[in-house]
């Protein structure tokens, strides 16, 4: 029977509507309720309403500058039926039994836990927010678990479904906050429907033949969107519906970041001393220790406010004292009664004292002044004995984070306070480049320290404490220098503020493709929308219902240009979807639209003829939406989009966005010819890309790669197109997607080059398309009509000759058959050739001809040796094609001298002697004069994006050759043979002919017999790895095995490291290695010399000058020369992205 | 001279059934990654040619000019200057105040190329450990003055050409580690890079020229270098006084096995279709001998490269080929008859008899950075 849509597409059908809202039991239609619940039996859909209309206004369009744009609109209209149920149902207030949850849900979540489940019924449904959950019993408190609902299934009546294989409900998440900067009032949970803006609406159309719907699974999807308002106009119930590309254009990513305010006081750390001296004696020193405090003399480790440190100090003078060490009777405070706070120290009895406070203690106290760190400050004051106050010299401070780290080898450490948001650990995903010593024992984060400063951080929580430790400058080049300039951050005695802010940054780093999914599944529950997918933290996803993307949507962004590139994105705050990808998607050409009930990316493409993939012409014209039977083509010159120069910004510091809007860098591309064409200037479009970077910060899109591939494309909307509009048959518009490229022929429409009305195939891309279904109008008995039309853009330079590559046959020297002997018979003149190398790998796409049927009988071929020993001379023939059949090319004089020990390739001629045929394929000119041979008009390069479906590794193995010169002159063929070639060797030789190999072996034998316990230094040298830059996406190891053994037979072991840094030690017993990047451990107790098994270190955090260190240390016992295998190795690549815990 | 941009980032392969099958046209995308692809491996796959071992057992200091190590090369098509990495030890029984390492290029006219040197160690007791090291990073220049450093003036090598190497100590300098490495030149059209192309222009012939001139002097001359082995010091070098062939590193053994000390090369993937699964390769002796020979043997023990030392001291040159495969290697030598002294050998990867084919100095014009 086939489905709605092939129906459609084949011609007119009679059909109705069936809606589906998310949590709404009932299914709205436009046709017999009854009919609407046949079609949907299998669903959790049972009943259904009547008396809907569907006025459904489909409009999408794309725009090289406006990458994600709206759907159109769709207004439900219900009148009553069933009394009235469904205008009740979205209207009423009293919503039956009602309750609150107590503890979050998230999308998986099998059990509400509420404040009570007295009032509801042992077993049904109940809303929260826009979901219904069912459940199958309930429980009242018992003892500290409070009531629960039992037998939960979530996303009941979700009319689209995850992405998960089977597909499940879609549910959501339902959150209990204490959050103070969220509205603190809990998720109602109620027995009837409360909420219906935001449900997620499903129109499907269905086929009707003979009274009987096409089933759920057969129908069509013909809009999918959201609730945006429900109005009552006293006759029927207008539902307001947004298309999902609006959703998706307006929604926002980022909204719940960690933040929290760093504790007051001051990180006191071990090591640190007090000591106070008087006239009556000297107190033991009170010292910071890591562990628990042994006596009264010592203080733990950690933070310590003013009041905190005056209990602590009080404390240790009543001890020194009560030990007889001082005689002096003192105590601390704070004076806020002048104009200034100070620290006040009022002693007594003792007639001098010298307190020596570590200096950060001295600065928070008002002791020290701010900044200046020299390890202590000595306090001290005399008098006669009598009560005095000795006053500090500066106020106190609330708060100090000391910048230059010396309290915690180099790096900080802080509490924080007031946590928001949820922390998301990126230990797995930081960039490659962010941190070779991260400790991956740890959760790190990035941060924003004071709006200022981005730190590298590790988010460790003890008991209720939570610490931002071992923080650090971050390696990438997102916000400003972190120098001496800057003054240590405090926060006055006096200020109300919450204290010194920080909050995290997320950075999500993977592939272009896999980061556009990771987008777009994520919901906060790992997995629920989308097995790999789905595994961002709440908010930092789009969270759309994976029926709506799967595999198309899947395939679409693995067919964007870039799409394996890796990009690294930067979210600092709650940012929409629009303004986070748009840059990239624009320098990508890219595009988000709607089509056959999928979102999708698509890609503009140059129009071609050969890339068309239907004709637009007289016979499927249709009345235009607006007049009744004008069917005329209305063409205009469009400068609309034409922008001969660009502006793009990027580099964007995230710590100063005051300046515009943080982005450091620019670079301007100008299409000079247009902007000259245009008189000397034209209109710029400023392109903001918020993921790429410079090459120096070693993260993220590339700005160089990304702008080369802006500028190729770049002359389609450099110059002035043409928009076509005309209307389209409505069996057409599910068939045509925007961007697709179609071949208009219209009588109506004057040719570009001729200025004469008519025009024949020519190619133009579909940029904006708008229909309405038709249908029942309410309140008249007559249904409206369906209407198409559609916009296409032309191009400047359309009407030239573009062409698909010259073909290529490669001879199968395999094959030695009967008389054939590596592929050619020389007595029958026939070559026999591989099958489909050409066309595709045999197994991803079936291709429509065999590489030999492209050169079918009377062509002019050239058969030309593969891999010749001198590119300049190889061995060659020109001939002509007697007859063609299936992988045998016959030829006409045929090839005197054939070796078989070569191999050989079949390209088309010349161009000057292939045939008219054979010219429409791709030739080359030479740039003396732009003309192939002197005479023939060039061929162009397309912008067309490749096939969406294709073999990566297609023709890997067939051999690594170097093309002779004559496929690289004026008049060759651009042959297709000749461009996987080159790509194999070039692609070789950044793999493997390049791989840097640096075997070292000594001649003396280097050992440890001193040093029993531990790694004694036996070598290290610096190690060149290549200026290349290496990341998380793409990267390189190194291969090692030593030559090594035990000199006595007991276990040895031999370590090697791959460091960034030199060591350092003044022994060679246990260095310090500088910025380990990987290091391998081989143990043996032979005593035989033997190569140790090929282990492979990490490369990909080596420096981007290709400077690092090979570090060998051994244990006691251990003999070795050195490094047997040292060996790059090819490029390692995946298409993996991580997945936060 | 047209810049050319070339990203440094290490990209995936080209997904070239994307973009070149019979049915899809030329694009500007697919040529411009070609074209960048070829300027990433001229730009940044340039060879590294020589790593010490490294060994904290560094000889004591002499007043004497030492030669520690040697080391022939070919340069790469795009090479351009050359850069050496000393780790300096501190001299231990001299007095001057000014030791220095050394490494000095000549070509195979045995005409000075350059110098690169490292300035460290002045100090009356050393401790052989990297607290009291010092590393210097060095091009190759020209001084008139060995003691004048920054009087250098810069050094561009040439595109595929054979270089020698001598790294020496001077005036008490003790030079713990060494590592050298080309640097490509400046990515520009006068320098043999390919030119971008956008969509709607015009298919050149020297679009596709370009890339097959980069690709086959970059696989031809650009293959990595290998493996180098050189005596500690020219007083120590071995000196081989019998016929039987000996390991060279140890000196002691005869016979080729897992117990003996050799290198793993890694020569998978390496080899062009008319080659036939071999790698070609060309290794390079330096000894002094008048019937000697310094063998390759592979891990069966068969000789698979063997040099003649007939002329005295100088570099002996040969060329074979290598099995695309990984496996140990091992060096031999001995002297057939009289002696001979075995100071360094050199093998890398290089395609010799079609050498000529790709250096054509009127397309390779130098161009270079002007910093490291």
């Amino acid at each position: 029977m086939g489905t709605t849509l092939t129906a459609k597409n084949a011609g007119s059908i009679a059909s109705v509507f069936v809606i589906a809202i998310e949590g709404y039991e009932f299914l709205l239609t436009t046709g017999l309720p009854a009919a609407a619940v046949t079609a949907w039996a299998v669903t959790d859909w049972t009943q259904a309403l009547g008396g809907a209309y569907v006025d459904l206004d489909n409009e999408q369009s794309i725009d090289p500058y406006a990458p994600i744009g709206g759907g159109g609109k769709c207004v439900i209209r219900v009148v009553p039926t069933a009394g009235d149920r469904f205008g009740i149902d979205t209207h009423r207030k009293f919503s039956g039994a009602e309750t609150q949850l107590v503890e979050s849900i998230h999308r998986g979540t099998g059990t509400l836990k509420v404040l009570s489940t007295a009032a509801f019924d042992a077993s049904g449904y109940v809303y929260i927010g826009t979901e219904c959950i069912s459940y199958t019993g309930k429980t009242s408190t018992v003892g500290a678990v409070p009531p629960t609902f039992t037998g939960v299934s979530r996303g009941r009546f979700s009319p689209f479904k995850t992405g998960r294989i089977p597909e499940t409900n879609y549910a959501h998440d339902h959150r209990v906050t204490l959050d103070p900067n969220s509205v603190l009032l809990q998720p109602v949970v109620s027995s009837l429907p409360r909420v219906w803006r935001g449900r997620w609406v499903a129109i499907y159309e269905h086929r009707v033949v003979d009274g009987v719907l096409d089933t759920h699974a057969e129908a069509h999807l013909a809009f999918a969107g959201r609730v945006v308002d429900i109005e009552d106009d006293g006759k029927a119930v207008s539902v307001e519906c947004e298309h999902v590309l609006d959703v998706v254009q307006s929604a926002t990513v980022g909204r719940q970041l960690w933040s929290a305010n760093v504790k007051d006081g001051v990180y006191l750390k071990e090591f640190n001393s007090f000591l106070m001296i008087d006239s009556g004696g000297q107190a033991e020193r009170l010292w910071v220790v890591s562990g628990t405090p042994a006596s009264a003399y010592e203080m733990t480790q950690g933070y310590y406010t003013n009041e905190d440190l005056h209990a602590r100090i009080e404390a240790y003078w009543a001890q020194a004292l009560i030990d007889g060490d001082l005689t002096g009777s003192y105590s601390i405070y704070v004076d806020e009664s002048g104009d200034s706070p100070r620290t006040v120290i009022h002693w007594s009895v003792s007639t001098s004292f010298t307190f020596i406070v570590p200096d950060l203690a001295a600065q928070l106290m008002g002791f020290g002044e701010l900044g200046n760190n020299f390890g202590s400050v000595w306090v001290n004051d005399s008098g006669n004995g009598g009560a005095r106050d000795f006053l500090s010299n500066f106020p106190p401070v609330r708060s100090i984070v000391d910048k230059s780290g010396i309290i915690d080898n180099g790096r900080l450490s802080f509490e924080v306070t007031d946590e928001r948001g949820t922390f998301i650990s990126q230990t797995d995903s930081l960039p490659a480049v962010f941190d070779s010593s991260i400790d991956p024992t740890r959760t790190w984060g990035l941060f924003l320290f004071d709006g200022n400063v981005t730190i590298l951080a590790a988010y460790t929580v003890t008991g209720t404490t939570i610490e931002l430790k071992n923080a650090k400058l971050s390696p990438v080049n997102i916000g400003p220098a972190y120098n001496d300039d800057l003054t240590s951050y405090s926060v006055p005695w006096d200020d109300a503020s919450p204290g010194i802010p920080v909050r995290q940054i997320l950075v999500l780093s993977a592939p272009t493709a896999s980061f556009l999914k990771l987008i777009t599944y994520s919901t906060g529950t790992v997995g629920h929308n989308h097995e790999s997918f789905d595994a961002l933290e709440l908010g930092a996803g789009l969270a759309i219902p994976g029926s709506l993307l799967g595999s198309t949507f899947e395939a679409s962004c693995d067919a964007l240009p870039g799409a394996t590139e890796s990009v690294v994105s930067i979210i600092d705050k709650t940012t929409t979807l629009k303004d986070l990808i748009e840059g990239d998607l624009i320098l990508r050409r890219a595009f988000l639209n709607w089509h056959n009930g999928t979102l999708r990316f698509g890609s503009w493409r140059v129009p071609t003829r050969d890339a068309a993939t239907i004709t637009l012409d007289e016979s499927n014209k249709a009345t235009p939406a607006d007049t009744t039977d004008d069917h005329r083509t209305h063409s205009r010159e469009s400068t609309e989009w034409q922008r001969p120069i660009a502006r793009i910004y990027y580099d964007r510091d995230i710590t100063d966005l005051s300046t515009n809007d943080g982005y450091r860098s620019t670079v301007t591309l100008e299409d000079s010819t247009a902007v000259d064409d245009m008189g000397g200037s034209g209109p710029l479009v400023t392109i903001k890309v918020r993921n790429a970077f410079g090459e120096d910060a070693g993260v993220g899109a590339n700005i160089k790669s990304l702008i080369a591939n802006f500028l190729a494309t770049m002359p389609m909307f450099s110059r002035p197109g043409r928009i076509l509009t005309r209307t389209i048959t409505p069996t057409l518009v599910e068939q045509i997607a925007l961007g697709d490229i179609v071949l208009v022929t219209d009588n109506t429409v004057r040719d570009s080059i001729t200025g004469i009305r008519s025009v024949e195939e020519v190619p133009a891309v579909v940029v904006r398309k708008s229909d309405t279904p038709g249908g029942g109008v309410e309140g008249q008995d007559k249904a409206s009509d369906p209407t198409a039309t559609v916009e296409l853009f032309v191009t400047s330079f359309s009407a030239r000759p573009e062409a698909n590559y010259a073909p290529t046959a490669d001879v199968d020297d395999t094959y030695d058959a009967g008389d054939f002997d590596a592929g050619y018979n020389s007595l029958t003149k026939v070559l026999r050739c591989y099958g489909y190398r050409y066309g595709d790998d045999g197994s991803v796409i079936a291709p429509l001809f065999a590489d030999a049927e492209y050169f079918p009988a009377g062509s002019r071929v050239r058969v030309t040796e593969r891999d010749p020993l001198d590119g300049t001379t190889p061995q060659y023939w020109d001939d002509i094609v007697a007859s063609q059949s299936v992988d045998d090319i016959t030829l006409t004089t045929g090839l005197s001298g054939w070796d078989s020990t070569k191999a050989y390739r079949v390209t088309p001629d010349t161009y000057g002697d292939s045939t008219t045929a054979q010219r429409l394929k791709s030739y080359q000119a030479d740039t003396a004069d732009a003309l192939i041979e002197n005479t023939g008009a060039p061929y162009l390069y397309s912008g067309t994006f490749g096939a969406a479906q294709y073999a990566e590794n297609m023709n890997s193995t067939i051999g690594i050759e170097l093309p002779p010169d004559l496929h690289g002159t004026d008049g060759a063929g651009r042959d297709v043979g000749t461009e996987q070639a080159l790509q194999r060797t070039l692609d070789n030789f950044a793999d493997d002919k390049s791989a840097i190999s640096l075997p070292a072996l000594s001649n003396v034998v280097m050992t440890n017999t001193t040093f029993v316990n531990g790694w004694k230094l036996l070598s290290y040298t610096p190690i060149f790895l290549g200026t290349e830059l290496l990341s998380s996406d793409v990267w390189r190891e190194l291969a090692l095995a030593p030559f090594y053994r035990s000199s006595d037979g007991s276990t040895v072991q031999l370590r090697v490291s791959l460091c960034r840094n030199s060591p350092s030690g003044a022994t060679v017993n246990t260095v310090s290695l500088g910025g380990i990047l990987d290091s391998a451990t081989w143990s043996t107790t032979n005593t035989n010399w033997e190569v140790g098994t090929t282990i492979e270190v990490d490369c990909r955090r080596k420096a981007f000058s290709g400077r690092a260190w090979i570090v060998i240390e051994g244990t006691y016992k251990v003999e070795t020369r050195g490094l047997a295998l040292c060996q790059e190795s090819e490029r390692l690549y995946t298409n993996n992205w991580w997945v936060p815990i | 001279m047209t810049a050319v941009t070339i990203s440094k980032y290490a990209q995936r392969p080209l997904a070239v059934g994307k973009f070149a099958r019979n049915d899809l046209p030329p694009t500007a995308r697919f040529q411009q990654q070609l074209g960048e692809l070829a300027g990433y491996n001229a730009l940044c796959r340039a060879k590294v040619v020589f790593r010490s071992v490294g060994s904290l057992t560094i000889p004591a200091s002499s007043a004497s000019t030492r030669v520690r190590a040697r080391f022939a090369w070919h340069s790469g098509p795009y090479a351009s200057r050359l850069e050496v990495r000393f780790v300096m030890a501190q001299q231990n029984n001299g007095t001057a105040t000014a030791p220095f390492g050394r490494l000095q290029v000549v070509n195979t006219a045995g005409e000075y190329i350059g110098d690169a040197f490292a300035r460290f160690g002045a100090s009356a007791t050393a401790v052989d450990a990297p607290d009291y090291f010092g590393t210097r990073t060095s091009l190759l220049g020209k001084s008139d003055q060995l003691t004048l450093l920054s009087d250098n003036v810069p050094v561009y090598i040439e595109p595929d050409t054979d270089y020698f190497a001598t790294i020496s100590e001077h005036d008490y300098g003790r030079i713990q580690s060494v590592s050298v490495r080309e640097i490509s030149m400046t990515p520009d059209t006068d320098n043999g890079y390919a030119q971008a192309v956008t969509t709607g222009g015009i298919i050149y012939d020297t679009d596709r020229a370009t890339p097959v001139t980069m690709a086959r002097a970059l696989y031809r001359q650009g293959g990595a270098h290998l493996w180098n082995w050189w005596a500690d010091t020219d007083a120590t070098a071995p000196v081989f006084s019998t016929a039987t062939y000996t390991n060279i590193i140890d000196t002691t053994s005869t016979d080729v096995s897992s117990f003996r000390p050799g290198a793993r090369l890694d020569l998978r993937s390496r080899s062009r279709l008319k080659d036939g699964g071999q790698v070609p390769v060309v290794m390079k002796v330096y000894a002094d001998g008048t019937n000697g020979v310094v063998r390759l043997l592979d891990s069966t023990g068969a000789t698979i490269i063997s040099a003649s030392v007939t002329a005295g001291a100088r570099w002996y040159p040969v060329q074979g080929l290598l099995p695309n495969t990984i496996a140990k290697y091992d060096l031999h030598a001995a002297a057939l008859t009289g002696t001979m002294t075995l100071y360094a050998v050199s093998i890398w990867q290089g395609d010799v008899a079609s050498q000529a084919v790709a250096a054509s100095p009127a397309y390779l014009r130098i161009r270079a950075f002007d910093a490291a």
